[in-house]
């Protein structure tokens, strides 16, 4: 039950008191129906009885019986009988044994009209009325009137036909005018949610506040929720970044003081190492990934923006650093990681190319493929292995060189990607990185 | 050549100095935002040493401000803020070059060389001038294959007049990107320089253009 979305608990809720009413209020009316029938039946057998009775009369036997009946008394299979006791003596509108002993109810007075219910020769269901009169000569008499009584059940089946069919009607009319309710009243719940899922996608900053005034506290605590959860992100990220450039800034103190020392080299790498360890724990922290949140970044933009920064940093090498993000999509997720991706894949490359660098940014099955390379001299098959540890560095071409790829490594498992290294065609180091794109489905969506 | 040194740590600050100082630059230094801001827009620097986080302006709000001012010198960005995000926010704020915490002194003086040699339009790495070259990268001084011993002052002298080659260079100018804010800037104390450097060469390569300057150029037949 508590998995069920409210819609259909609205409908089940309905149903289910629809069906009790339904249940309550056609019992109630088939009792009613039913009382109807057997008192206009009741009726008719008084009728017959009190017809039976003024025709009565004493024969030369001696027996009391009618002068006139009507001529379905005594025809086979019409479920008519009646049955006179009179003077000690029993008559009855046609020979049976079976009427012969059948056992009613003894009125006591005139007024007072006895009715069974008996089951007929072929256990047909009759109703019996007794009466106590006088024949025309004055003799009492005890009369009883049986009619087949399946009359009744015929008319309160068809009835409860009826009343089911219109009841099924009814509800059917019903049940779509609660279908009709709750999705008219449940809209804006469908629209807060869609509203929340545009949020998470990255698409709205916040949900936006025009909703009916019952779910607008919702939609406001929500806010409130995101803009409180948005502050202690940027807290946690800014103490996290202010602590490790006050560790840095340490650091290089340090390393200067090494560097004056003559068995200080070792102190050196050790806080090349340390260095190393802040910033890629920074990069963790950081990251966006694990906010839950996804905006979009621009691939193509952030590609251009880093290979314009690396020809700065590179400028004395002179390197030829080629982009093609003609057909690069989206990036799913926050621009500073897609930045700190490429940066470090493309700073990696520039770091070990002798010549020439080439980035490529494209789709593939929905999800964004980059791929650096450059025309160094590559990695072994072990060294790939190591270049992907965290806080493995390959080489010590100075502070914070040789860590990038195990950063990459560590953003691209945060959003479900995967970094792959192999031989380039220029010669040197292949990076692939697999991250999830924004596609038409979601581009539809904005 | 004239750096400013805009860094709040005092230590790192003036260890960063003296290396520089030693490597032949005249070295400025702000140890907030705010005295990075003024000094930056007062004075003519060949470079600036930048860390973003300073005291009362941060540095990328320091840097927005020279630029927006019209200040062109160029600026190397000296920080601990390592993430891509920092880089390409510095470069579009104007950055020339970036450097991360921890780092070498060595490198700090190589990428600042460069960074003066390219700002002056000289793509090479070695500037020549007849006989005489100027190795921007090592700050080393060969007249016909012999090196030339000069002082800090001397040689930053002779270096600025390599970089801005066959160009007018008034005294002032030569004083402005040779001494310090504290150093005494007397015009003549130039021309006592510029006589010691020609004695030190081979040939005369430095002309006196008289009442504009100096022109360094090849020389006169």
């Amino acid at each position: 039950m508590t998995s069920w979305n409210l819609e259909r608990r609205m409908l089940v809720a309905a149903l289910v008191w629809l069906l009790f009413a339904w249940g309550l209020g056609g019992t109630a009316l088939v009792l009613v129906f039913r009382g109807a029938v057997v008192d206009r039946f009741d009726s008719k057998l008084e009728a017959l009885a009190a017809g039976l009775a003024e025709q009565l009369e004493r024969t030369a036997d001696g027996e009391v019986v009618p002068v006139r009946a009507h001529p379905d008394f005594g025809e086979p299979g019409t479920g008519w009988y009646w049955r006179i006791d009179a003077a000690g003596q029993r008559s009855m509108s046609m020979p049976s044994g079976w009427l012969e002993t059948l056992e009613l109810s003894v009125p006591s007075t005139p007024v007072d009209w006895q009715f069974d219910n008996v089951d007929g020769p072929n256990n047909q269901p009759l109703r019996a009325i007794s009466i106590l009169t006088q024949a025309a000569d004055g003799t009492r008499a005890t009369l009883a009137v049986l009619l087949d009584r399946r009359e009744i059940d015929r008319e309160i089946t068809t009835f409860t036909s009826l009343l089911a069919a219109s009841a099924l009607l009814l509800g059917l009319v019903l049940l779509a005018g609660i279908v009709l309710l709750a999705r008219f009243a449940l809209a804006p719940l469908r629209r807060l949610r869609a509203d929340l899922v545009e949020v998470e996608a990255g698409r709205l900053e916040a949900v936006p506040e025009n909703f009916p005034s019952d779910i607008l506290p919702v939609a406001e605590a929500i806010n409130r929720v995101l803009e409180r959860d948005q502050a202690l992100t940027a807290w946690a990220r800014k103490s996290a970044g202010n602590l490790a450039h006050t560790l840095k800034t340490e650091l290089a103190l340090l390393r200067q003081g090494a560097r004056g020392l003559p068995d200080g080299a070792p102190l050196v790498a050790q806080a090349d190492r340390i260095a190393g360890i802040v910033d890629h724990h920074l990069a963790r922290a950081t990251s966006g990934a694990g906010a839950g949140r996804r905006s979009r970044a621009d691939t193509a933009k952030v590609v251009s923006a880093v290979a314009h920064g690396l020809e700065r940093l590179f400028a004395q090498r002179e390197l030829a650093i080629h982009v093609d993000i003609a057909h690069a999509p989206d990036f799913r997720g926050e621009v500073q990681d897609l930045e700190e991706i490429v940066g470090n894949l493309m700073e990696n490359a520039c770091r070990h190319a002798r010549s020439q660098v080439r980035a490529t940014a494209l789709a593939d099955g929905g999800r964004l493929l980059l791929i650096v390379e450059d025309n160094g001299s590559g990695l072994t098959q072990r060294q790939r292995e190591e270049a992907t540890k965290r806080g493995e560095r390959l080489d010590e071409k100075g502070p914070g060189a040789g860590l990038g790829l195990a950063i990459v490594n560590d953003l691209a498992e945060l959003y479900d990607g995967a970094l792959s290294l192999a031989d380039s065609a220029l010669g040197g180091l292949e990076a692939r990185v697999e991250l999830p794109a924004v596609t038409d489905r979601h581009r539809g969506s904005d | 050549m004239r750096i400013l040194v805009c860094e709040d740590q005092p230590d790192l600050r003036r260890a960063l100095c003296r290396t520089l100082e030693v490597s032949g630059f005249a070295v400025d230094q702000a140890e907030d935002g705010m005295e990075a801001l003024k000094y930056g827009l007062a004075e003519p620097y060949d470079a600036i040493v930048l860390d973003l986080g300073l005291p009362q302006i941060d540095g990328m709000s320091v840097l927005h401000r020279w630029r927006d001012e019209g200040c062109e010198t160029p600026v190397l960005i000296l920080t601990a803020r390592s993430r891509w995000s920092d880089k390409l926010a510095g470069f579009n704020a104007g950055a020339d070059d970036y450097v991360v915490k921890p780092f070498e002194m060595d490198e700090v003086v190589l990428r600042l060389r460069a960074l003066i040699r390219r700002s002056a339009g000289q793509a090479s790495a070695v500037l020549t001038c007849g006989p005489v070259q100027l190795y921007t990268s090592e700050g080393r001084i060969v007249d016909n294959g012999m090196p030339v011993d000069l002082t800090p002052q001397e040689f930053r002298i002779f270096a600025y007049l390599m970089h801005h080659a066959n160009r007018v260079i008034s005294r002032q100018t030569l004083a402005a990107h040779v001494y310090d804010r504290y150093s005494d800037r007397e015009s003549n104390v130039i021309d006592v320089l510029i006589s010691r450097i020609r004695r030190k060469l081979s040939i005369n390569i430095i002309h006196t253009i008289r009442g504009q300057g100096y022109r360094l150029g090849p020389p006169r037949a």
